[in-house]
């Protein structure tokens, strides 16, 4: 017994490394000066830990650039979060919405429409770009923050819609009954009894629908035009823009910012998540 | 009222031959893909002029050409283009302009008389149904080949000045530890050495003819096999590491010494200034081993998205006079690392590269073109970037076999 | 197929007051009816179109027949992205599901820092596969990364270079998307066997039954739902797979490591061939909507039955 516990923790512990290693390599060479890296190990700890590139990649660095751009990720910070939280709302709103229509008022059709829904779930939104480009233009929101926003809750509605639809579908059906008998129409029902019901699942919804926006970058790219690009977009433009030789350590420091604001989300909930899993997402 | 007529006197003058909205400053947004350090100083040449005669530049940058061109493209078809964004000069914006999203130039190049001052093939590839859609900026060549001297004197070799004598050359480097050939694994940068070697072997006739006819017969020659040959006999010299290598990071393998040659287009000069190093001197310049002189060109250009607001076309039309001033041409051109468009541009203030390049040009038999931006349909461009890319990575092609899938996947893309 | 009886069975008993909010559902649907009608199957559809034309740069619509295809079905790069999506998929899916169930398994053995664990093993999952794309390229890199790090250990004959050799780079791939998704399927099958019977392992103590056969004779099976579940969310990203591609090996060495997104984007977007592009595109849904069929069968066989099991 004793023994299969100690296996039971090497094996995590291995597991835990091997995860944590790629992490701690980026950690460990922003913090680096660029000898320290040319010549080190990438395992290396840094002997003289520094976050001037950590400062660099926020604010750039504007003496070595005439072009008159720093290339720091600071200015776009604001820009994605403008464009995270009306898109993380909207698109994770509508998928409660038109889950608990699907699964909690028996519909004619419904079912052949959440099929039919499901297939956006798989399409690799950079395949259709073109045609999304002439709807959003022709909204006339091309090149602004709402249609950057518009363009995010159409490819979220289809995975959004199918946790809520899942979970909704667990709730027992003489709740629901009990409730239309009582006169609920189709609003109260869904803000009073079912909205509350579905916290955890709304929260892995929220949780991994910020992950995929924040992330964005081809859609950022595409349709934010000149004041709606993402921070993913000055990443790119701060990794793919080196001085001579690449600097390791800023491109480090600058992916880490990048990644900072979902880091924190899945560090301070990641109870909830298994949570809101356990609840829902994987019942039915 | 005088007062009035004598500061409209004064924008007149300073944006010579923009007549309209010259009281408030001219907005252009540009839009382009220079994000590296030399691009962006050299750029910086081109946005203080611009704004020392009072336009107003909003920099739009976004990493990667095909990148900021599928951008440029989208915001166009979206209705919110910029004002002004680099583009390669070809048959892609052609089809721009045949869609009614260009703008034309034509007011600042007939007063500055373009069609006399850019070489011919330029003018050609810049032009559609006889407007300039294009702003020519500069001219790149691609057949460099940059070498580390020290690295070269401690191996105790020359200069190759032909393919074999090169294979002799290597092999001696790499005794000595050096890595005889620094190369990004990156398609386009393997096509690059390509070229050089099929200019080298095949000479500037058999390039000429092969790419402006895409012939079959010619590409199952015996000559395009012996180019195949050639290219696969330099496998052995580059790292391991190479696939997947930013061109600058193996330019600056050759400035460390780490590796002895580098076949590169002449913006590589860019981030050897930037390295501090003049270029010739400790890091030297020479075309690639060939038979015959010539210089395959490719250019940077801008183009000029059709605008309603007269604003934004007075803007315009600044942009392409200033990009085109001899002192503008002389400042970016030196930064960038290639030599002015405009062939009357004086270049004894340039580096000996540059200068050699410029000698060269003067002879109108050694323009080629690069079939990397303007010289080919996109689409065979393209298809010559992944055949050769395979075949240079792949561990058990034949010469044979690459030379019969190159001429393949051109027939399927022509 | 039970639902016009049910209907008529609600018409008899319900009041005109239950009228209204059967259609206030309805309008609730509209606006996700117009995104899957419009924009997934109208864009489908318009990608057919296109893909019948000889549109280069922008969309025109001359049309050219299937020629499209038949350059599309004669390009080695197009196969070999199309065989790399099934290396991919196949090892992708698989490994996240091993490693997912095995960590699930390991965390619901009931440890001490389940927590610790739990939120490590779910780190990778904030960050985007540009970033996964990034480091793996770093770390795997021959020159740079764990090759170089084991040779300078004294190590010097180990080997680990798939990311530069064309016949092994696309298992690259997989390494770095199990990495980061791992995290994922380890809480959905962790929350899988959280809803587990306690019951079951009370018996199977009484029983003697060793811990290893329960799992896989008792546990496993009841499962399912959560294998499906894991199943259906990896596919759906192995399908949309472009940014990793892209960080990772950029499609190399050569186009060894292409995958049919980035066939498709590259030829829209960089090479002046919409027609061709949306040919792979349409080839690619048409996978697409072959893989999830079974899928979408499931989940109509299981609105019928009633919901959940």
């Amino acid at each position: 017994m004793r023994f299969n516990r100690l296996a039971l923790y090497g094996l995590l512990g291995i597991a835990a490394l091997m995860i944590l290693a790629p992490v701690f390599i980026m950690v460990s060479t922003s913090l680096k000066p660029m000898d320290e890296i040319r010549d080190g190990s990438i395992f290396a700890l840094p002997v003289e830990p520094s976050f001037d590139a950590w400062r660099e990649a926020w604010s750039g660095d504007c003496s070595q650039t005439a072009g008159g751009n720093c290339g720091g990720l600071s200015s776009s910070f604001l820009t994605s979060v403008k464009i995270v939280i009306p898109a993380l709302f909207l698109s994770v709103g509508l998928g409660a919405v038109t889950g608990y229509a699907l699964a909690a008022w028996k519909m004619r059709g419904a079912n052949l429409m959440f099929a039919a829904l499901l297939v956006g779930m798989f399409i690799p939104p950079q395949v259709t770009l073109y045609p999304l480009i002439i709807m959003v233009r022709e909204l006339g929101i091309f090149g602004s923050i709402p249609g950057l926003v518009l363009v995010h809750v159409i490819w979220g509605v289809a995975f959004t819609t199918m946790m809520f639809r899942n979970f909704f579908k667990t709730v027992p059906q003489d709740l629901l009954k009990a409730a239309r008998i009582d006169g609920a129409g189709f609003w109260p029902l869904f803000w009073h009894v079912m909205l509350p019901l579905s916290l955890p699942i709304l929260g892995v919804a929220m949780i991994l629908q910020f992950t995929y926006i924040w992330n964005d970058f081809l859609l950022g790219l595409t349709f934010g035009g000149r004041s709606g690009q993402p921070m993913t977009v000055a990443l790119n433009n701060l990794v793919g823009s080196q001085f001579g030789e690449k600097e390791y350590n800023v491109d480090m420091a600058a992916t880490m910012l990048t990644a900072l604001p979902t880091l924190a989300v899945y560090l301070l909930s990641g109870r909830l998540f298994v949570r809101g899993i356990a609840a829902g997402a994987v019942k039915g | 009222m005088k007062k009035f007529s004598k500061v409209a006197a004064l924008a007149t003058f300073l944006s010579a031959g923009v007549s309209v909205g010259a009281l408030h400053a001219q907005t252009a947004e540009v839009l382009h893909w220079w994000t590296s350090g030399s691009e962006q100083a050299a750029l910086g040449e081109i946005r203080a002029a611009f704004e020392a005669q009072g336009g107003k530049w909003v920099d739009t940058p976004i990493a990667g050409g095909g990148n900021a061109r599928a951008a440029a493209v989208n915001r166009m078809l979206g209705g919110d283009p910029a004002t002004v964004f680099q583009f390669s000069i070809g048959q892609q914006l052609r089809e721009l302009a045949d869609q009614g999203l260009l703008a034309d130039v034509n007011a600042v190049a007939e007063e500055e008389n373009w069609d006399e001052k850019l070489p011919p093939l330029i003018v050609q590839a810049a032009k559609y149904d006889g407007d300039y859609i294009a702003a020519p900026i500069n001219i790149h060549g691609e057949n460099w080949m940059f070498y580390n001297k020290e690295a070269l004197e401690k191996a105790g070799i020359e200069v190759p000045k032909s393919w074999p004598e090169f294979v002799d050359a290597a092999k001696k480097l790499e005794d000595d530890g050096v890595i005889p050939i620094g190369l990004g694994g990156q398609p386009w940068q393997e096509r690059i050495l390509f070229n050089s070697v099929l200019l080298g072997v095949g000479g500037r006739e058999f390039y000429a003819k092969l790419y402006s006819t895409l012939d079959d017969e010619l590409l199952a020659s015996d000559t395009m096999r012996k180019v195949f040959e050639t290219f696969a006999a330099l496998k052995p010299f580059v790292d391991e590491a190479s696939p997947g290598r930013n061109w600058n990071e193996a330019t600056n393998m050759v400035i460390r010494g780490d590796a002895a040659f580098q076949f590169m287009g002449d913006w590589a000069k860019g981030e050897i200034i930037a390295a501090g190093v003049e270029p010739g001197t400790t890091v030297g310049c020479a075309f690639a081993p060939a038979i015959d002189t010539a210089y395959i060109m490719t250019v940077d250009a801008f183009a000029f998205s059709a605008m309603d607001s007269e604003e934004a076309q007075a803007a315009q039309e600044k942009m392409a006079h200033v990009m085109l001033e001899p002192d503008v041409q002389i400042a970016f051109n030196k930064k960038k690392g290639s030599i002015p468009a405009l062939l009357d541009v004086p270049g004894d203030s340039f580096d000996v590269c540059a200068q050699k390049a410029m000698a060269t040009l003067q002879d109108k038999k050694t323009h080629l073109v690069s079939t990397g931006l303007f010289g080919v349909p996109s689409a065979v461009s393209g298809a010559i970037d992944d055949s050769i890319s395979n075949f240079w990575n792949s561990a058990d092609m034949s010469p044979e076999q690459g030379q019969e899938e190159f001429r393949q996947a051109i027939s399927y893309a022509k | 197929m039970a639902e016009p009886a049910q209907g008529a069975l609600k018409t008899s008993h319900d009041g005109r007051w239950r009228w209204r909010p059967q259609w206030t559902a309805r309008m609730a649907l509209i606006p996700a009816m117009t995104i899957t009608i419009v924009c997934f199957y109208g864009f489908i559809i318009w990608t057919f179109v296109i893909s019948l034309t000889r549109s280069r740069l922008l969309p025109v619509y001359k049309f050219t027949g299937f020629d499209q295809y038949v350059r599309l079905f004669a390009n080695e790069r197009w196969w070999t992205a199309m065989q790399n999506i099934a290396i991919h998929g196949f090892l992708f899916i698989g490994g996240c599901i091993v490693f997912g169930y095995l960590l699930a398994i390991l965390i619901d053995r009931g440890i001490k820092a389940e927590g610790m664990f739990r939120t490590v093993f779910m780190l990778p999952l904030s960050m985007s596969f540009i970033v996964t794309g990034v480091i793996w390229q770093w770390v795997m890199n021959p020159g740079l990364g764990l090759q170089d790090a084991v040779r300078e250990l004294g190590w010097t004959t180990f080997e680990f270079n798939w990311i530069v050799r064309q016949d092994r780079a696309i298992y690259t791939l997989a390494i770095a998307g199990i990495w980061q998704q791992v995290g994922l399927c380890m809480a959905l099958f962790l929350a899988g066997l959280r809803n587990v019977d306690p019951n079951i392992w009370k018996a199977s103590r009484v029983d003697g039954i060793p811990v290893w056969r329960v799992y896989l004779h008792v546990i496993t099976p009841m499962m399912r739902t959560v294998f499906f579940t894991v199943f259906i969310l990896m596919s759906a990203i192995v399908m949309k797979a472009y940014d990793l591609v892209v960080a990772l090996t950029g499609g190399g060495p050569g186009f060894s490591s292409d995958l049919p997104a980035k066939f498709v984007v590259d030829h829209i977007l960089n090479r002046q061939e919409l027609g061709l592009g949306a040919a792979g595109a349409f080839v690619l849904l048409c996978t697409v909507i072959a893989v999830i069929s079974p899928y979408i069968h499931f989940e109509l066989r299981k609105a019928r039955d009633g919901g959940g099991h």
